[in-house]
């Protein structure tokens, strides 16, 4: 069947067909422009009645027939009227047929065969093809700028292709051809088409999220037009529903009516539906005894979002009998606690409060932050059960609670004589998807506000982005923090269209973590050079740099798992053999400095209180050491020396770490260790290493013997060494490294000297010394340092201070029998 | 004949699906007054004391008390019956002016393709022929 047989079989055709000739631009232009002429013109009228008498006018009435001018400008208005009723009687025509699938989902009459914009692409493409019809239908030609092809590209695109005639109509997913199954269609019986879009970078999962979008976005501007509809028509306040109920004086010092809340009155449809939380909710409220709720879900505003949206369905009056007729107040439990300083203000005003809502008779109290009112109380020695229990045990008063997860873990789940009083709901997380329409709307309010385009793929990233590079919190509330930073930000940049590359620039910039937007070229060759970088400070352990460098290189070309930290290393070897220089080298030459390095001795937490000390106690408060350490610092290297040495809970705590990329602080809030290098390091194989290396085995070729060693000692458990990315020996120096190490110690010494004006000879003899006496089997280079700074620097000092040693002289160290010696020269 | 199936199609719409929305528009504008009135509402709680305006009873008997308290809250009764009788005679009356006004508006809607017609052929008869 041809498109136009297609078509012409529903009864939407002759709307697509007359909006052929009148478009949409042109109704709004010809009512624009007939708006203007009429008032225009009545002015003229009405100027010709005012002046009528005066001389100049019957002058002017002299030279032009004035009848007849009247006349004709009656007839203009006549026909601006006219034209103006039918751009209105026409936007209503498209309005009232329009079909909304994602908002209401109404229903559709039978002869509707497919929906307004799947037969607006059908119809662009009925004399070529649906391809075509696509890229000539205005709905596909903002599709493709929402995935961030220009009219350019499409264009270009376009012409390549050939139209192909007779093509099967696409199959309907439903009953309805939608412009999702179109999509569908394209993508997989045009090769061309998804060549075109994978070649521009977009996968079949954004280009349908974009069409999403654009529906999305064209059904909210039909439905706000549509004032004819009960929804809209009851945001309109009554007159009187509250003078049947009593007033709230003194509820309204502590509350606030959510009825004024811009997120209930706000235009924008919920895309995401929280329908199941609200029923919940609606339930516990209808209850004939006990009529409360516990909203239980993470800090932020999640729980608040269902709360709006149950409050925008009593306004709406699409609502259980119940909550007909309520006014939600949301009690402020901060203003509470800093208004009531002691035990009895407290108790008092909770008592009025309460006894005011039921006096009022229509309150619903929605209670913020319940736990800090409790909490409050208890600090006070006030028993706020007890206190409360008469009201939330009768059926007089309708209570909502808001608490946080883990505050209800903690604090309410076991009390019993609290939690009987309440339904518990739980707020369902969001998923990534789910955030991206959440932030549908405000990103086409920051269109408007700071004209700039956000392209599909912006919007999925500020979602994804939110979770991967920010640690704690509500992803939902992150991803719109970030929307509303990067809009103003954007601007001042000049930026017109935000696309993913802006967004990921834009983190880059907030949180100094590299975003694998862009690879400088600085930054290419310094991948490309890893092992040579940092071969440069780690002396004799090859192995352990290429292991290294290959897992840095997978993270930064966005090819490693999301979900993990960026590496993690066992390395395993005696002391002072360049574990820790290892680290530092790698702060150094890819995190920039050294002090992206963190570093934890675990050999501090062997006891029964390291979890406290790591990720912070109940029952303190305190916050831990790990937590703020990756909290200040989300992106580096964290080194953690003598790992054998911590005890089993902290290598379980790790365990998650390294397999899901993140952890739960004390008070349940996550922490993204998405973008941390962990090292830990571990010289209990070292005997067995010295003991091969002795029996002229190389350690490198038995790395598994040696993880078998630790793992028959019951240091580690073989599932904690497989979520090590890699487990890395390293040997012992051989002289040959140690007079390596010695001579860059040594240069670093001159390096310094050389800021004075002073030089340093440094000599074979100066180096075999050095390695001989600042070395040894069990500590490795580790002592060469302070041998360096007790022999060599100690030496210059006192050079220095004899007055010897002045700027210009060099000085020189030779072997006095087995002592050195310095000279100036 | 393409022209005129469309035309045909536009005006199957005015005068059935249309019309039904029109038919549903005054449903819901007169839900609407009814709701913005506040009638059930106000009628539900007719002899309600002004916005709760009333005294508790005392718990002892003082014939004082209570006969001070019983004046206040009749008082208040009166002044609650009282404003709701405005506001619902007053909403009544706009929704009986609007009951009569809707079947205008049907007619305006029945005759609006050639009132629009009209329009303009009248406007460009004066246009041209003045």
């Amino acid at each position: 069947m041809s498109i136009n047989n297609y078509l012409k079989q529903s009864s939407i055709y002759n709307v697509l067909a007359t909006e052929s000739v009148v478009s949409e631009d042109f109704r709004s232009k010809l009512s624009g422009i007939s708006k203007i002429i009429i008032v225009v013109l009545i002015f003229v009228l009405l100027f010709f009645y005012f002046t009528k008498n005066s001389t100049g006018f019957v002058k002017f009435r002299n030279f032009v027939d004035y009848y007849d001018l009247i006349s004709r400008t009656v007839g203009l208005i006549f026909i601006s009227i006219g034209l103006y009723l039918y751009s209105h009687l026409m936007n209503f025509y498209f309005s009232s047929t329009y079909y909304f699938e994602k908002i209401t989902k109404n229903k559709y009459d039978k002869d509707e065969l497919y929906t307004f914009s799947a037969g607006r692409i059908l119809y662009a493409g009925k004399k070529t093809d649906i391809l075509h019809g696509f890229f000539d239908s205005k709905i596909g030609k903002t599709i493709m700028l929402r995935l961030g092809i220009d009219q350019k590209n499409a264009r270009f695109f376009y012409n390549s292709q050939k139209t192909s005639r007779d093509e099967e109509i696409p199959k309907p997913e439903a009953e309805i051809l939608k412009i999702k199954d179109i999509a569908k269609y394209l993508y997989n019986q045009k090769p061309g088409f998804a060549k075109f879009l994978n070649d521009k970078g977009i996968t079949d999962k954004e280009f349908l999220g974009a069409i999403e979008w654009v529906i999305y976005e064209i059904e909210t501007r039909e439905y706000n037009s549509q004032w004819w509809r009960p929804e809209a028509l009851s945001k309109i306040k009554s007159l009187a529903d509250d003078w049947s109920f009593g007033q709230t004086f003194l509820l309204d010092k502590y509350s606030r009516n959510l009825f004024n809340d811009q997120e209930v009155n706000s235009e924008a449809m919920s895309f995401v539906s929280r329908e199941t939380e609200i029923g919940q909710i609606e339930n516990a409220l209808s209850k004939s005894i006990g009529t409360n709720a516990m909203l239980i879900g993470e800090p932020g505003q999640e729980k608040m979002q269902v709360i709006w949206s149950m409050c925008r369905n009593i306004r709406n009056k699409n609502t259980a009998s119940a909550l007909q007729y309520k006014k939600p107040l949301l009690l402020m439990s901060n203003v509470v606690v800093s208004i009531c300083k002691d035990k009895i203000s407290l108790e008092s005003q909770i008592i009025k409060i309460f006894n005011e809502a039921i006096k009022a008779g229509n309150i619903i109290l929605i209670i913020d932050n319940f736990t800090e009112l409790y909490k409050y109380a208890e600090s006070l020695e006030s028993s706020f059960v007890d206190l409360i229990d008469p009201f939330l045990s009768s059926s007089l008063i309708q209570v909502v609670a808001l608490v946080n997860t883990s505050d209800f873990h903690q604090y309410f789940e076991t009390n019993k004589a609290l939690i009987n009083n309440f339904e518990t709901v739980l707020v369902r997380p969001l998923n990534t998807e789910e955030i991206t329409r959440i932030i549908y709307s405000s990103a086409l309010e920051s269109e408007n506000k700071y004209k700039i385009f956000f392209t599909y793929q912006s919007v999925q990233e500020l979602a994804q982005s939110a979770n991967y590079y920010f640690s704690g919190g509500v992803s939902s509330d992150k991803a719109m923090d970030l929307l509303n930073e990067i809009s103003p930000w954007a601007k001042r940049k000049s930026y017109k269209i935000i696309g993913k590359n802006e967004v990921l620039e834009y983190i880059e910039q907030k949180t100094n973590i590299p975003t694998s937007s862009k690879i400088s070229p600085a930054e290419k060759d310094k991948l490309v050079n890893l092992e040579k970088l940092l071969s440069k400070r780690v002396i004799g352990q090859k192995d352990a740099i290429v292991a290294v460098s290959n897992s840095l290189r997978r993270a930064r070309t966005g090819v490693r798992n999301p979900n993990k930290p960026i590496g993690s290393f066992l390395f395993l070897g005696p002391t002072g053999v360049g574990k820790t220089e290892t680290s530092k080298a790698l702060a150094y030459v890819f995190f920039g400095s050294e002090d992206n390095m963190m570093r934890l001795d675990m050999s501090e937490y062997q006891m029964d209180d390291a979890m406290d000390k790591l990720i912070g106690s109940f029952t303190t408060g305190k916050p831990g050491v790990l937590s703020n350490m990756i909290r200040e610092k989300q992106y580096g290297v964290l080194l953690l020396d003598e790992f054998e040495k911590t005890n089993k809970d902290v290598l379980n705590l790790f365990l998650q770490i390294l397999d899901e990329g993140f952890f739960s602080d004390m008070s349940g809030q996550k922490i993204n260790t998405r973008n941390i290098i962990f090292i830990a390091t571990s010289n209990a194989a070292a005997e067995k290493i010295f003991s091969m290396v002795s029996g002229g085995k190389n350690p490198k070729n038995a790395t598994e013997e040696i993880i078998e060693d630790i793992v028959s000692k019951g240091l580690f458990r073989p599932e904690l060494i497989n979520r090590f990315d890699s487990t890395i020996i390293f040997r012992p120096l051989e002289d040959t490294d140690l007079q390596q190490i010695a001579k860059i110690m040594l240069t670093k010494v001159s390096d310094r000297m050389k800021e004075k004006g002073l030089g340093l000879e440094i000599t074979d003899t100066l180096i075999d010394f050095v390695v001989k006496n600042g070395s040894n089997k069990a500590f490795g280079a580790r002592p060469m340092n302070r041998f360096i700074q007790d022999s060599v620097e100690g030496a210059v000092a006192n050079l220095i201070l004899k007055g010897d040693a002045v700027p210009g002289k060099i000085i020189k160290f030779s072997l006095d029998g087995n002592n050195l010696s310095a000279k100036v020269s | 004949m393409e022209f005129l199936k469309t035309f045909l199609g536009y005006l199957k719409w005015h005068y059935g699906k249309a019309l039904v929305t029109t038919f549903k528009t005054w449903r819901n504008i007169l839900f609407f007054l009814f709701n913005f009135f506040s009638i059930k509402n106000l009628l539900g709680n007719f002899f309600t004391p002004w916005k709760r305006l009333a005294d508790n009873y005392p718990k002892s008997f003082s014939l004082k008390i209570y006969s001070l308290t019983f004046l206040v809250n009749t008082i208040m009764r009166m002044v609650g019956i009282i404003l709701r009788s405005i506001v619902i005679l007053f909403g009544l009356a706009i929704y009986i002016i609007f009951i009569i006004f809707l079947p205008v508006t049907l007619l305006i809607w029945l005759a609006l393709p050639i009132i629009i017609l009209l329009f303009i052929i009248y406007g460009l008869v004066l246009l041209i022929f003045s």
